[in-house]
């Protein structure tokens, strides 16, 4: 009868242990972006800026910005806003009127990792 | 979704309950019911919260290294070989929230060793091993959605989902180990009834302020998180809370029969006082069954995006697209 009981025990222990709970959690989206998702702009930017729902984790996020032929237009140093945590941007080579592609990449405090791209033209 | 990070998620923090309740439960209720008879608390009940303890302890310590490169993997995107030469797992450690917490939440394991060893013999370090288990379970709120929010708003949200995890492992972590006190009072020789009694009206006690704590800390939560009734019954996220709530309903339907009809029988010394007992330990048993549904689905809202974070509008949606789809043909 102990040793049932026992087992019993031991078992719901490790039941508990496989139940958990992490607090619920999120994912990071693009509330805006600067420039603006489709626009078109008639200056070229220096930068590209994107506000985020969510905290990031600048170490492993990143935005890549390509023109139409692919090739890689910024500068690489994606970094968040000193003063808001939300806010990823790369700055941005000097480019020329064209149709330009932004990819990037968010990992949010809480881990999760989302991706997109959009597009923006800088015209005359 | 992320089936080992998950399943090595849960086994963590379901460990990490278990641990609190374990080292709670012996504390503020197994031994002042004892002491106040004028009785140590017996060999036998030390010995099993003790391992219940050291084993909950174990699973903890034994997940906590495997979070950490699922986690590093899921965040950097990069492949297994990747992981330890690219510098990723110090990167994760120094410069990430969630590197941060779980360097304290090692710290907070490793102190817990010596707590564990001399478990029982300074009231002092007793109390060390629960505020270092309670800081253990609370950790987790800074590792989720609460602990990514901004300003004044995200702190409300951060301190509800504090309150909500202790007040889980307060109750949720206690189940267990009062079925085993109730069950080794019917073993007692004189008092048993009495034993049986206090502690579990002191449970209950417990009980009655944690589950308080949960559904307002739950409001709160689900504030931040759902954001409305449409989306309650709405989204899957939404219909998977109505369930973890139908559940705890379930638990709470229970407690109630016990507390009304069953602990009033716990005075009896007799064949009926004891099979009482009987009863109430096997209806803590279920609860914590039950409970443990209640965590599972946490564990699954845990890796849906809240619907109150989803974008709303097809502008928004117009800047997520599927990772690898073009979005515009060149």
């Amino acid at each position: 009868m102990m040793r049932a009981r026992d087992l019993m025990l031991a078992g719901l222990i490790a039941g508990f242990s496989t139940g958990a709970s992490p607090a619920a959690i999120a994912h990071a989206f693009p509330d805006r972006a600067l420039p603006a998702v489709g626009s078109t702009v008639t200056t070229a930017p220096h930068q590209v800026e994107i506000w985020f729902s969510e905290k990031l984790e600048p170490a492993f996020s990143r935005i890549e910005v390509f023109d139409s032929a692919g090739k890689r237009v910024d500068g690489g140093d994606t970094r968040a806003d000193p003063q808001n945590e939300s806010l990823l941007l790369v700055s941005l080579k000097p480019l020329p009127p064209g149709i330009y592609k932004v990819h990037w990449r968010a990992v949010s405090v809480d881990t999760h990792a989302t991706e997109g791209d959009f597009t923006f033209t800088v015209g005359k | 979704m992320d089936p080992p990070l998950i399943i090595v998620r849960a086994l963590h923090f379901g460990a990490e309950l278990s641990l609190l309740g374990f080292l709670v439960f012996p504390l503020l209720i197994a031994t002042p019911v004892h002491a106040r008879r004028r009785e140590p608390l017996p060999l036998a009940l030390r010995r099993r919260y003790c391992a219940g303890a050291w084993a909950s302890f174990a699973v903890a310590a034994l997940t906590l290294v495997p979070w950490l490169l699922l986690v590093a993997l899921s965040i950097s995107g990069a492949p297994w070989h990747d992981l330890t030469t690219a510098g990723i797992l110090p990167t994760v450690l120094s410069s990430t929230q969630f590197g941060e917490v779980w360097l304290l939440r090692a710290l907070f394991l490793a102190a817990l060793v010596p707590c564990l060893i001399m478990i029982g013999r300074r009231r002092a370090v007793d109390f060390l091993g629960v505020a270092l288990a309670s800081m253990l379970v609370a950790a987790t709120a800074w590792q989720g959605h609460a602990g990514a929010g901004t300003g004044f708003a995200g702190a409300v949200h951060l301190a509800a989902d504090v309150a909500h995890l202790i007040a889980a492992g307060g109750w949720l972590g206690s189940l267990v180990p009062l079925a085993v006190l109730l069950g080794r009072s019917r073993h007692a020789e004189e008092h048993g009834h009495g034993i049986a009694a206090a502690g579990a009206l002191a449970f209950s006690n417990l009980g009655v302020a944690c589950v308080a704590i949960l559904l307002v800390s739950g409001l709160v939560n689900s504030w931040f998180l759902i954001g409305g009734f449409v989306a309650l019954f709405g989204t899957i996220y939404g219909r998977l809370l109505v369930v973890k709530l139908a559940l705890v309903a379930a638990m709470l339907v229970i407690a109630t029969v016990n507390r009304l009809a069953l602990m009033p029988r716990l005075q009896l010394a007799s064949l009926r006082g004891r099979m009482a007992a009987a009863t109430l330990a096997r209806n803590a048993l279920i609860e914590a069954a039950i409970g443990l549904g209640v965590i599972a689905i946490a564990a699954t809202l845990g890796t849906l995006a809240p619907p109150a974070h989803e974008p709303a509008s097809i502008h928004d949606a117009a800047l997520i697209s599927p990772p690898g789809a073009p979005s515009h043909p060149y």
